[in-house]
C-alpha cells in the first residue's frame, strides 16, 4: 500500500466548461519528487516546470517547483484560482502496488 | 464590450430594433438555465449559462468565512468600478447578484462576465508581452499602479492573442490587501510614458473620485472592506501618476 498526495489543475474550453490539465503527485515515501500526469508540452505545463509558482502559504520570496515537494503541492490552488485556472486542494489516495 | 460573451450572443440573437440591454443588465436579472461547481478549492465558482444569453461566473460570498478577509465581492467591485470610472474597459463585467441554490437557499456572491476570446497569460509564459501592445501594457500597468497590485502574475490576467487586448481579473483580498509579489504588468511597464489619452482619463478620474462621497462607494462595494482607505490610495497613486507622466 502506497499513500500518494496529488493536485488536478483545471483549465476551461471556450464554453467555460472544465478540463483537467494535469495531475500532480507525490509518493509519501519520495517527499522531493512530484510526478506529472499530462502533457508537458502543454505551455502551461512547461511555464510550471520552468517558471515555477508563488508561496503563498509561507510566505517566503522566491518561487516554487515540481522539486519542492509538499510545499509546491499546497501552493497551486492558491496560485491558480481565478476560475479561467483552477487546482484543487491537496488530496490523499492509497494505491496497491 | 470586446470579449465579454453576452455581447456575442447579441450580435445574433438581438432584434434590430429595440432597447439596448446591457451586460450588466443581464447578469443581474437574466434567467440561469443551467449552474455547476467547478472543481477546484480556494474559493467555491460556479459556471452559470443564462437562458438565450452568455456564460458567467458565480463566485459566492455566502460561503466564505465570516471574514472581512474573504470578502472578495467587495474587493471586485471596487475593481469594476474604478475600471468603469477610468473608462479602460480592462476588467470583466460583474455585479453583485443573489441567487437561490439547488434547496432554495439564498446564496449571495458576484456574477462575474466570462471572457471567452482571450487566454491566460501564463500560456504565453515569458513572451506575453509579444502577444499584446505597449498601450494595453501601459494601460493596465496604470490600473495596477492605482489599486497597488499586489498579486498581478500569468495566472490573473488574460490577453487576446489576435487583438493584444489585455483582461485584468482575480481582484480579490490577495490583489489588494495580502498579496507580496507586485504586478508583472507593472514590472514591465515601469519608466514607461502614459499615453496622453490616458492621462486625461486620470484627470478625469480624479474629478470623479472628488464628486464621489466615500460613503456612497463604500455603500457601492459593501461594508466588509476598508473602501475609504483603498480609494484614497488610489487618488494618491493617481496624483502620483498624472504629476509623473510615466509609470513609476
Amino acid at each position: 500500500m502506497t499513500l500518494y498526495y496529488f493536485v488536478d489543475l483545471y483549465e476551461l474550453d471556450q464554453n467555460a466548461k472544465q478540463r483537467k490539465i494535469a495531475t500532480f503527485k507525490m509518493q509519501e515515501d519520495e517527499p522531493g519528487k512530484v510526478e506529472i500526469d499530462g502533457d508537458h508540452e502543454h505551455p502551461i505545463m512547461r511555464h510550471i516546470i520552468f517558471e515555477g509558482i508563488f508561496d503563498y502559504k509561507n510566505a517566503r520570496p522566491g518561487k516554487l517547483y515540481p522539486y519542492d515537494g509538499m510545499s509546491f503541492l499546497e501552493n497551486l490552488k492558491y496560485y491558480f484560482r481565478s476560475g479561467y485556472l483552477l487546482a484543487t486542494d491537496v488530496q490523499r489516495a492509497t494505491i496497491d502496488i | 464590450m470586446e470579449g465579454q460573451s453576452f455581447e456575442k450572443q447579441h450580435e445574433t440573437s438581438k432584434p434590430e430594433t429595440g432597447p439596448e440591454i446591457s451586460i450588466e443588465s443581464i447578469l443581474e436579472r437574466g434567467e440561469i438555465e443551467e449552474r455547476e461547481d467547478y472543481l477546484g478549492y480556494y474559493w467555491p465558482i460556479q459556471r452559470i449559462k443564462i437562458k438565450d444569453d452568455g456564460i458567467a461566473f458565480f463566485k459566492t460570498e455566502t460561503k466564505e468565512p465570516e471574514s472581512s478577509y474573504y470578502a472578495r465581492g467587495d474587493y471586485e467591485t471596487i475593481a469594476i468600478k474604478l475600471d468603469r470610472l477610468l473608462g479602460f474597459n480592462i476588467v470583466p463585467t460583474s455585479v453583485k447578484r443573489t441567487i437561490k441554490d439547488d434547496r432554495g437557499i439564498e446564496d449571495r456572491g458576484i456574477m462575474e462576465c466570462f471572457i471567452d476570446d482571450a487566454e491566460p497569460a501564463i500560456k504565453f509564459s515569458i513572451d506575453w508581452p509579444t502577444k499584446t501592445t505597449q498601450q494595453e501594457i501601459v494601460k493596465a500597468a496604470v490600473f495596477d499602479y492605482l489599486i497597488g497590485a499586489r498579486d498581478r502574475h500569468l495566472a490573473n490576467f488574460l490577453i487576446n492573442p489576435e487583438t493584444g487586448k489585455i483582461w485584468l481579473i482575480d481582484h480579490a483580498v490577495y490583489m489588494f490587501e495580502t498579496g507580496r509579489h507586485g504586478s508583472l504588468i507593472h514590472d514591465e511597464a515601469r519608466g514607461k510614458e502614459i499615453p496622453k489619452e490616458i492621462l486625461l482619463k486620470l484627470v478625469a478620474l480624479l474629478e470623479k473620485l472628488d464628486s464621489v462621497p466615500a460613503k456612497d462607494i463604500a455603500t457601492y462595494a459593501g461594508e466588509k472592506v476598508e473602501v475609504s482607505s483603498i480609494w484614497r490610495r488610489i487618488k494618491e497613486n493617481a496624483v502620483a501618476l498624472v504629476n509623473a507622466k510615466v509609470i513609476l
